[in-house]
């Protein structure tokens, strides 16, 4: 019996050194995640700052020129990533345990009486956010575009998106907003202060939001981005104005893009289809964009 | 403290994310489910990418659905569509965070194919 009841202990004391272990070596992966994550960040900042110390291209008339691929898709920096023998071993970060998150102190001021309608909004992501549906993020929650192509009267912005191909062409002629229907990314027109690109949108649908937490916005939302150049580096920020529902505007902070080499093309985005909706037991979810 | 890493903080650089739900809300983040099949099909789409494995259950076929993350999550790291095409047909062994709601649906952390190699998210 005494032999027996050894035996027992014996078993449980390997099958802890056997958990204990696979623990520790599930942890030392994560903290080689976290490491890399760290040093993508470190390596990306270097890059920036050696981009942006080259020359500024300019077209013939003197304006910066924007045209360019600067890719935005940094997924999951931190993957450690081995191929050999025929694997397929991407070690990812582990997620979250969920939870809602508090709303950014930083984040736009709305009205008093519109605060229920983003916090309804935020707790309810999943089922009333259109672009967990594979919507249109519309602007600007869609983000600096991704490639862009530049003539002394158009830019022509490209965007590889989540929900599918997106293209702006934005007048910098002095043309004025066009009498149209309301659209996802608005009515866009551009002049150029100095070096920067400066674009007004207006005329927008009022299904979009304009950030992840629940941002939602009137159809007097106005928009003004502003892009400008210095090297390889693409500067991208927005702000968001909206007498009907905004207290205050709200700024959008400065974003910045490496340029990818030169030819690089964007590729086609893949079918965004939503399959997981059914599947959900909460409303539990992340940050998007 | 936060035990793991929230997703949003792995997006660098203002980046586009292809996030989606968090797994909470689908997944049971604390259980293991292990199905053994064939490797059928791969749904190359955002925002997850889907690998299709059919099961025999009391001797009939059924699929269970396997989630990944999304596409930009492989091809940044070099992986492309034909390298899981390259699968199918070949016995698979998965293991996976099951679907709460009990449906055969799961988060995948490990498939190992019949040829000897392994398509791997997470340490196990």
């Amino acid at each position: 019996m005494r032999n027996r009841h050894g035996l027992v202990m014996a078993v449980v004391a390997l099958a802890l050194v056997s958990a204990l272990t696979q623990a520790a070596e599930s942890a030392t992966a994560q903290q080689q995640v976290r490491a890399n994550m760290g040093a993508f960040r470190a390596r990306e900042n270097q890059l920036i700052e050696a981009a942006e110390k080259l020359s500024t291209p300019r077209m013939a008339d003197g304006r910066i020129d924007l045209t360019g691929t600067f890719p935005t898709d940094f997924y999951m920096a931190g993957t450690q990533a081995n191929r050999a023998g025929g694997n397929i071993i991407l070690i990812s970060p582990e997620y979250g345990r969920g939870g809602r998150q508090p709303m950014p102190a930083d984040g736009p001021k709305y009205k008093p009486e519109h605060l229920a309608k983003v916090d309804f909004n935020d707790i309810n992501q999943p089922k009333v956010d259109g672009t967990f549906h594979c919507g249109w993020p519309g602007t600007p929650r869609i983000g600096s575009p991704q490639q862009i192509f530049q003539t002394p009267r158009e830019v022509v912005f490209l965007y590889k998106d989540y929900s599918g191909m997106v293209w702006r062409v934005i007048p910098t002629d002095g043309r004025k907003h066009r009498d149209v229907d309301p659209t996802y990314f608005g009515d866009s027109v551009g002049k150029w202060e100095g070096d920067t690109l400066v674009i007004d949108s207006v005329n927008f649908v009022e299904d979009t939001w304009f950030g992840e937490r629940g941002y939602f916005h009137s159809d007097k939302m106005r928009v003004t981005e502003r892009i400008t150049r210095k090297g390889d580096v693409l500067y991208w920020e927005a702000r968001v104005e909206d007498p009907e529902v905004l207290a205050a505007p709200y700024l959008i902070k400065q974003r910045k893009f490496r340029k990818a080499a030169e030819g690089t093309l964007l590729e086609e985005p893949p079918r965004c289809v939503e399959n997981d909706f059914k599947d959900m037991v909460n409303m539990d979810n992340h940050g998007q964009r | 403290m936060r035990p793991f890493i929230a997703l949003a903080a792995l997006l660098a650089f203002g980046a586009i994310a292809t996030a989606h739900h968090s797994p909470v809300a689908v997944f049971d983040m604390d259980k293991r489910v292990t199905q053994k099949g064939t490797f059928k099909a791969v749904h190359w789409t955002n925002p997850h990418v889907n690998f299709d494995v059919e099961v025999l259950k009391d001797g009939k076929p059924m699929t269970w659905q396997f989630e990944s993350h999304g596409v930009s999550y492989f091809t940044r790291n070099g992986i492309r569509l034909r390298d899981f095409q390259a699968k199918i047909g070949l016995g698979v062994e998965v293991l996976a965070q099951p679907a709460i709601n009990g449906n055969p649906f799961g988060f995948v952390r490990v498939m190992k194919f019949a040829d000897g190699t392994e398509f791997k998210m997470f340490e196990d």
